[in-house]
């Protein structure tokens, strides 16, 4: 099982294409009022959002559990985690399933666009905000004229959480 | 000779894992027969009555059969035994010299190891354990007398031994091992010497001149080059037996089947190796037991192989028909050994004759064979020019022309010779043999336990389904319940195969105890108990550590020195128990000490001067003293020893634990000694769960820890003056604890007399939870929360209710805990 497989999945289902060609192409996404893209990769599945079961002690952006046919998976509220202002969940809302280091993780996101390819000459490194500024941006991409924000997933659960973590403690 | 088998390092990693499995087995064995053995006078053991013997009524360093019996220059007078044989089954032999199975075992280690680093040319390796078989087999003799320092030797042997195997895994040869091999090889020399001096020395020690017993050491036993009692299967025990006899039915399938593929393409030498390093593990193997004919088949055959391979023609064509033959001889011998036989092969001789003449010799082998010349001047023609042999050796001088023709002649005649084949295995039986296992990819068996899993789920799904809510189903219902029962008994079988005994694990400890006791000069005791405990794989590997730490923390702060101990009296040997077994749900595995117990004073004392506490500590209960010790950098000792006293080890106990979702309890009394109880739970995925519900939250609260529910009135309830309440429950007061603080969940009622109260309890711990309703009894199948989300206190894992959603599962012990842990709050840690 795991990724390979997962990657697989989306080949045929969604997109169609070798796997090789997964490069360069991100799943784009609307957070607040910006877009943002995952490497998509990492992405196995899109789900409806669902009955999330609250774990006790978790960093607030932890929203708890879900089922997913049967394997229980966190589930992480995008908006939370950059400090955006909390949103009611509503039908457009969904939950990317990442699976990174044979880990699948839910990402709650306020919708699902599309997924775009963007060459790397098209993509700019995340500018210096000085310290502090949060690791996880991989950098701008320009697709059709738009700017999506590029994040790095395995950061975004990872790096930063550790503090976040801790702070909650 | 090394170079040869650079290509086979696999004969090296499995020469690597034989001996580290075999020292593992026997270190215990031989620390045990050091325990065993100790002096005896014959006359009081036996109760002998013949009071004329010099040996009555003294107490004689010189052994017994030296002297008065039947061992080399004993003067036979002893009325308990009539002979040599029967002198070594004297139980005073076995008590002074170990009895004979323990030490034909250990021998059997050296000797094997021996064999094979021999083979493999690993020439370190080969002195020391010459040198310790050596030692063994005087021993085992009866022509030196046992000390208590052998003991150490041989440990000390395996150490080297083990420490060469780490070399020999890292640099593919035992060179870096040679300086330690000669002392080795010198410590174990000098003990003989010594020995065999004592042994000598009968005039001096003995009441009276012995005539007869002069010279004692003569070897007139003349046992020396014999491997192992005449029947090898007196002294197996039976299951190890069991393992042999499968395991060489693998091999020898192996083998033929490695022989089948190169008779069909016999020009293809890889395949040769193949069969070459199954042949040569069989031969191991049956070494190793002491089944002397199929060691001696399996080596001629590996002989050949090891030709065939460097390309000596043989004459026939195609040598793995031939050995095919063999194989069946092989087979019937191990049928024999499986049947309780010694696995005598009849017609050993004339097999291995044909086995020998199957390959040509060269003309310069003959030629060497018959002392006409040396191997070097060989070597050396065979380095000049090319050309024929027997020429340049005349050309040499080396040998005369007729000599070579002669050679010739005789190469020639073996061409010709026809190969004797094995009788056709028509008449004899198959080998038949019971398949007691099968070796399975864990990965496989996980997958089962996981796809069970799912499997209670869906019947979950399926009987508590919401369609079928409000309706009379009577048939539905019983069908159900049979299923049910089967899914149940299929997932606890499945569990099982995971499971393996514990006794590995203690038996390492036995030699960490010896060491330990030897360094700190304590007189221990180590008993172990439930060995036979069946623990998940997992689990013996987690808790190895662990067990290490409390092991050296008994032995070097429990236990107390022997004339402390006489001081306050205890009798001089301490002891230390390692016991395992099952209990309410769970695997306790105890390590138990009667040493001077734990310092509640010293503990609280360090603990404020670390800043762990503030104030006296004096209110703090014992349990949380005693849980102070797990802090990391937390220890008592005044000093740093070589064993233990950097704070560490408990600290690592106790995350190891935590990793296997266990717990530590201890007990301790001052003056009577400590127990160290590691409480693991199984991983019996499913438990009976009791739902209840605390707002919009449901849990599982495992049945195991539920003592009563009970519907509070108000006048059961006290508030304590800091808000804490009590419940009244027969006299006895508990503790409240508020589920939906622990869930930060609102609770339905604010009054504790609206909601329920379920009394739990754990270790003798018992707390009420507050919660709002009792939803009713469910099978839980517990599943992990994922790995990102880490270890939650108060929850032991999820599981999936029957409507899809995920439903957290309370850890009753570690919410016992937190409540510990709120006292250390309260006393303002």
């Amino acid at each position: 099982m795991g990724s390979a497989l997962a990657e697989k999945t989306v080949d045929e289902d969604v997109m169609g294409v070798e796997e090789d060609t997964l490069k360069g192409r991100f799943l784009t996404f609307r957070l607040a009022n910006e877009d943002y893209g995952f490497e998509i990769r990492y992405v196995t599945e899109i789900i409806g959002i669902q009955k999330i079961t609250d774990v006790p002690d978790l960093p607030r952006f932890v929203k708890g559990v879900i089922n997913l046919r049967g394997k229980v998976i966190p589930v992480m509220d995008v908006r939370i985690r950059f400090n955006l202002p909390e949103r009611e969940y509503d039908e457009r809302t969904c939950i990317v399933v990442v699976n990174v280091e044979d880990k699948a993780v839910g990402l709650v996101v306020d919708k699902v666009n599309e997924v775009a390819s963007i060459p790397e000459d098209q993509i700019e490194p995340a500018p210096h905000t000085g310290k502090g500024g949060p690791s996880y941006i991989q950098g701008i991409g320009k697709a059709g004229g738009e700017v999506k924000i590029l994040l790095d997933v395995r950061r975004l659960l990872y790096e930063d959480a550790a503090e976040h973590a801790q702070a909650a403690d | 000779m090394s170079e040869v088998f650079n290509e086979l390092d696999e004969i090296l990693v499995d020469f690597i894992q034989e001996n580290r499995e075999m020292i593992e087995q026997l270190e215990p064995t031989i620390i045990e027969l050091g325990q065993h053995c100790h002096d005896a006078d014959c006359w009081a053991t036996l109760g002998c009555e013949n009071t004329g013997c010099p040996r009555h009524g003294n107490r004689i360093d010189y052994p017994c059969w030296l002297h008065k019996g039947y061992v080399g220059g004993g003067d036979q007078t002893c009325p308990y035994a009539s002979s040599e044989a029967g002198c070594k089954q004297c139980r005073v032999f076995a008590q002074i010299n170990g009895d004979g199975e323990t030490m034909n075992a250990i021998f059997r280690l050296f000797h094997s190891m021996k064999g094979s680093a021999g083979f493999l040319g690993l020439n370190n390796i080969v002195a020391s354990a010459h040198a310790a078989e050596s030692l063994l087999d005087r021993i085992r003799s009866g022509k030196v007398k046992m000390q208590p320092g052998h003991v150490d030797l041989l440990c000390q042997t395996c150490d080297f031994a083990k420490e060469s195997l780490d070399r020999l895994e890292h640099d593919g040869n035992d060179e870096a091992m040679q300086e330690k091999s000669a002392q080795m090889k010198q410590l174990l020399e000098a003990a003989i010497a010594a020995a065999e001096k004592a042994a000598e020395s009968c005039d001096a020690a003995a009441a009276e001149p012995a005539p007869g017993a002069a010279t004692p050491a003569d070897g007139a036993g003349g046992d020396g080059g014999r491997d192992v009692a005449d029947d090898p299967a007196d002294l197996i025990p039976p299951e190890m037996l069991g393992a042999f006899v499968q395991e060489s039915d693998d091999l020898l399938h192996a083998i033929e089947q490695g022989l089948l593929l190169w008779s069909e393409s016999p020009e293809n030498i890889d395949l040769v190796s193949d069969v070459f390093r199954n042949v040569h593990s069989f031969k191991g193997n049956c070494g190793f037991f002491g089944y002397k004919d199929p060691e001696r088949l399996a080596h001629n055959m590996e002989s050949l192989l090891d030709e065939v391979r460097e390309g000596v023609p043989t004459n026939i064509d195609n040598p793995a028909e031939f050995l095919l033959g063999y194989i069946d001889a092989l087979k019937n011998s191990i049928a024999d050994i499986g049947r309780g036989g010694a696995g005598q092969i009849a017609d050993i001789d004339q097999f291995v004759d044909a086995i020998k003449n199957l390959t040509v010799p060269r003309v310069g082998e003959i030629l060497v064979r018959q002392g006409l010349v040396e191997k070097e001047a060989v070597d050396e023609a065979l380095s000049k020019q090319p050309g024929p042999i027997g020429e340049r050796l005349v050309e040499m001088g080396k040998v005369t022309p007729e000599q070579v023709e002669a050679a010739l002649h005789e190469q020639e005649e073996r061409k010709n010779t026809p190969p004797i084949l094995p009788p056709s295995s028509g008449g004899a039986k198959p080998a038949q043999l019971k398949r007691q296992d099968i070796r399975v990819d864990l990965g496989k068996l996980d997958d089962l336990i996981n796809v069970i899993g799912e499997l209670v789920i869906a019947e979950n799904m399926l009987v508590n389904n919401p369609d079928l809510a409000g309706l009379h189903l009577e048939n539905f219902n019983k069908a159900a319940q049979q299923m049910e029962k089967l899914i149940r008994e299929l997932q606890e079988m499945a569990m099982t195969i995971r499971m393996i005994p514990v006794s590995g694990l203690f038996k390492k400890m036995i030699r960490l105890v010896h060491d330990l006791s030897v360094k700190s000069g304590k007189k221990v005791d180590l008993q172990l108990s439930g060995e036979e405990t069946e623990v998940d794989k997992t689990v013996v590997e987690t808790i190895t550590d662990p067990l290490v730490h409390l092991l050296r923390n008994s032995l070097d702060h429990g236990l107390e020195t022997p004339d402390e101990r006489v001081k306050s009296g205890k009798p001089e040997t301490g002891v230390v128990r390692l016991s395992a077994r099952h209990e309410e749900g769970e695997i306790w595995i105890t390590v138990e000490d009667d040493g001077r117990g734990l310092d509640k004073e010293k503990i609280l004392e360090k603990a404020r001067g670390k800043g762990l506490v503030q104030g006296d500590g004096a209110d703090l209960s014992e349990k949380a003293v005693f849980g102070l010790i797990f802090q990391p950098g937390f220890s008592t000792a005044e000093k740093v020893t070589d064993i233990s006293g950097r704070g560490v080890g408990m600290d690592v106990v106790k995350q190891n634990l935590e990793k296997i979702k266990g717990k530590i309890d201890i007990q301790s009394k001052p003056g009577k000694g400590t127990q160290m109880k590691l409480r693991i739970p199984l991983t019996l995925a499913i438990i009976d769960g009791m739902l209840i519900r605390v707002g919009k939250t449901k849990c599982i609260a495992p049945l195991i820890a539920i003592r009563e529910i009970i519907r509070p009135t108000a006048g059961d309830i006290t508030v304590m003056p800091d808000g804490r309440r009590m419940a009244q429950i027969r006299d006895k007061f508990f503790p409240i604890r508020r589920l939906a603080d622990l869930l930060q969940e609102q609770d339905d009622f604010e009054q504790v007399e609206d909601g329920v109260l379920v009394v739990m309890e754990d270790q003798g711990v018992s707390f009420c939870l507050q919660v709002d309703e009792i939803l009713g009894q469910q099978q839980t199948v517990i599943k992990g929360l994922s790995d990102y989300i880490g270890n939650i206190r108060g929850i032991s894992g999820c599981t999936i209710l029957g409507n899809g959603e995920v439903c957290l599962i309370l850890d009753i012990g570690s919410l016992v805990e937190l409540e510990y842990e709120r006292e250390l709050q309260a006393a303002g840690v």
